[in-house]
């Protein structure tokens, strides 16, 4: 007999298994949208409000798999980025405005979906129109989009021990972030030491440097053209949504070639083979002429 | 559980109950994580999806993990599986009601909302002690046997609620609580509420109700914000009478002609993160609702326990398997012995749920484990033979074949008993048929 004592076995069972495929910890989504005036106006992509479409049924599906779920929507145009909407700080704002307005909704969860969709939408459009008011075309890097995120993704995360985060970049066209290499790195690898997945879907033309968040992060990226517009829901849905929790038992889609091309600190141009400095780690595209490094200044041989 | 129950339900009942769009989002809520990514991604799909590429996604089947999502989302009925085509798809109601849910399509769900808006925590506060007024009478009632007389002040309980804990079993004839009772105490609050709910389905239709109508009723509640009054006046006559009873129990608040729901139905951690907070730890008050668990009971490995809690509620269900040795104004030292574990586990009450009760409850991470294993090794020494009705498999082929299937079996948890030498495994009844389908995939 194989059983004669399984006292080891009946103790072990039962604990860890169940535990570990039933608990569920909520998360925190947090959604950055690139709100540039001229983001979106290329004939071949997808178009804004189409995109907000789907991507609000999104948020309510992320709403409703978990009543601890939450969420927060970030904007950012020329002028910087934004809290749009927090669930964290939205609840009681939103209830003094209703009743100022009179405003009397039946309160189940679908209601709370529409009053939420309506309130995020709203503060979108009072974004892309502040920037087409004041005509600016600044930085379109998400550097300090995602660090905003993230750091209203820590304060809650160290609030609450259960929770885990998660962000979705939806980005437009506009350049690529060389002028922000170091930044932008830096957020990526702070989204990497707190474990949280950078998923992105991309409008505009291939972003090598977004491919490289989602790889570092076990985040998705995405591609999206003109023809998916009808299933936009449905790749947010299926990809965007899984858990933290989730995503270690599960294949997320993710690109097999990812662009690992790095910036030049003083030139900053996109490079495929440069130097690295040996003291710092800086990356060049050529040795300086006075063998000394640009940002830590050591003497080379 | 609510789970359970409504794995129970005919084919029929369910696609009614999945009209409902609050139905479908609490049941999504219920589901296991990976579970919830699976229904996502078959949710807005044109198509069904082969069984092949969803593979791709989670891992076979067959994994740990990704079989035990499959197999509730197929006993909650939610996934439908053509066997022709070998293609997934969501049950075609559920869909619907979800992805109406989902795109904020419009329903006639909604009660009549007034406008009149109450305090969360005062809820919370109404329902637990509403909810511990019932506990504390159901411990009252074995108290005699506890050697703890004049801890508890005689509370009358409201004779629906006392019909309906009789009728549930928890009560026994003469108002004593019986061993289904006593494992009630244990459990965590979420499970109790869910527990007598069912208890009260299964009573109405007696009382000529329709339970699909007060599931659906529950579901709705389920799906409400909390704190925000919603018009009595506006209901149907069942509905209104089903109101005043929940009210009883603390399920809703009820004043004067608005109703509001008191716990949140369909969140699963209530327990564990809002509740428990301002249950025992009285500086939580009023602090809002992010104040996290603390746990009011220390447990040393030499058994020793400490719990700061006054709460003679409290103070009886730890009195049920520790022996109480000393209890100061805020302070109680009580100590396992094994005669006092005994005591417990032979009155009906599991090693599980004891270990479970402690550990929600336990301040500052996991319990020592010497104590879990001896409380499981206490109950291991009451039941020595265990018996299980299941399907024994043998006459294989070739070893090969032997362990193939009994390994799969062992993947999915289902394992009793095996004898690699005659070529012989034990499992329930229930996973037999996943097997036989593995044996057949097989050859």
């Amino acid at each position: 007999m194989d059983s004669v004592d399984d006292t080891a076995a009946q103790l072990a069972k039962g604990v860890s298994y169940d535990e570990e495929i039933q608990s569920d910890s909520c998360s925190f989504l947090v959604v950055i949208i690139d709100l540039h005036s001229n983001g979106w106006l290329n004939k071949s992509q997808i178009s804004l409000w189409k995109v907000l479409e789907s991507l609000t049924v999104f948020l309510n599906a992320h709403l409703a798999l978990n009543s601890s779920n939450e969420l927060a929507v970030l904007g950012f145009n020329g002028l910087g980025a934004r809290v749009l909407y927090s669930t964290t700080t939205a609840g009681k704002n939103a209830d003094a405005n209703d009743i100022a307005n009179g405003i009397h909704l039946k309160g189940t969860m679908i209601r709370q979906f529409k009053k939420f969709d309506e309130s995020v939408l709203s503060s979108i459009k009072a974004q892309i129109a502040e920037a087409k008011a004041k005509n600016v075309n600044g930085s379109t890097s998400v550097s300090g989009p995602l660090s905003l995120a993230l750091s209203h993704l820590n304060r809650r995360i160290r609030e609450k021990s259960s929770m885990r985060g998660h962000i979705l970049i939806v980005s437009a066209s506009g350049d690529d972030m060389g002028s922000k290499y170091i930044a932008t790195m830096n957020t990526i690898f702070t989204a990497q030491k707190l474990g949280v997945p950078l998923d992105v879907a991309n409008f505009g033309p291939p972003k090598s440097f977004l491919q490289q968040a989602a790889e570092f992060t076990q985040g998705s990226y995405l591609e999206f053209s003109e023809k998916d517009a009808e299933g936009l829901v449905h790749y947010f849905c299926s990809t965007f949504l899984v858990e933290p929790a989730v995503r270690k038992y599960v294949n997320m889609a993710t690109k097999s070639n990812v662009d690992f091309s790095a910036v030049c600190f003083i030139t900053k141009k996109i490079l495929e083979i440069g130097y690295v400095c040996s003291v710092c780690l800086c990356i060049m595209q050529e040795i300086p002429e006075d063998n000394k490094c640009a940002v830590c200044h050591s003497q080379y041989e | 559980m609510l789970d359970a129950y409504l794995e129970t339900l005919p084919e029929a009942v369910i696609s009614r109950l999945f009209a409902s769009p609050s139905a479908c989002l609490v049941v999504l809520r219920m589901l296991p994580p990976l579970a919830k990514s699976i229904v996502m991604r078959l949710l807005f799909a044109t198509a069904a999806v082969p069984v092949a590429s969803l593979e791709k996604f989670t891992g076979l089947i067959t994994n740990k993990v990704s079989h035990y999502a499959f197999s509730r989302l197929r006993s909650l009925k939610i996934l439908k599986e053509k066997y022709t085509s070998q293609t997934l798809e969501l049950h075609p109601a559920f869909q619907k009601s979800l992805r109406t849910a989902l795109t904020c399509g419009s329903t006639n769900e909604g009660f009549e909302e007034t406008g009149a808006q109450i305090d969360a925590a005062f809820l919370a506060e109404f329902h637990n002690e509403r909810w511990e007024s019932m506990l504390n009478y159901m411990v009252s009632s074995a108290d005699q046997t506890m050697e703890l007389s004049g801890l508890h002040k005689k509370v009358k309980l409201n004779p629906v609620i006392l019909e309906l804990l009789s009728k549930s079993n928890l009560l026994g004839r003469q108002k004593n609580i019986t061993s289904d009772g006593f494992q009630f105490l244990l459990q965590a609050r979420y499970t109790q509420v869910w527990t007598l709910l069912l208890h009260y389905l299964n009573n109405a239709a007696a009382l000529d109700m329709d339970p699909v109508d007060i599931l659906n009723f529950l579901f709705r509640l389920g799906t409400l914000e909390l704190g925000r009054g919603q018009l009595v006046s506006s209901l149907p006559l069942a509905h209104k009478r089903l109101v005043t009873e929940l009210a009883e129990l603390g399920v809703v608040y009820l004043k004067n002609d608005v109703f509001y729901a008191a716990i949140e139905l369909s969140d699963s951690t209530m327990d564990t993160e809002k509740n428990a907070a301002s249950r025992d730890a009285p500086t939580a008050k009023g602090s809002g609702s992010d104040v996290e668990n603390q746990g009011f009971i220390i447990v040393e490995t030499n058994y020793r326990i400490y719990a700061y809690t006054s709460s003679p509620l409290q103070i009886s269900i730890l009195g049920l398997f520790c022996s109480i040795k000393a209890r100061f104004a805020n302070l109680l030292i009580g100590r396992f012995t094994r005669h006092s574990a005994r005591r417990a586990l032979s009155s009906g009450i599991t090693a599980d749920q004891i270990i479970q009760y402690l550990n929600s409850n336990h301040r500052g991470g996991a319990l020592p484990p010497t104590i879990v294993d001896q409380i499981k090794l206490w109950q291991l020494e009451l039941d020595r033979f265990r018996q299980e009705d299941g399907i024994l498999f043998r006459d294989f082929i070739s070893t090969k074949e032997y362990t193939a299937v009994s390994e799969y079996a062992q993947d999915i948890g289902a394992l009793i008993w095996k004898n690699d030498k005659t070529r012989m495994f034990f499992v329930p009844e229930k996973s037999a048929k996943d097997i036989t389908e593995f044996v057949n995939k097989l050859t």
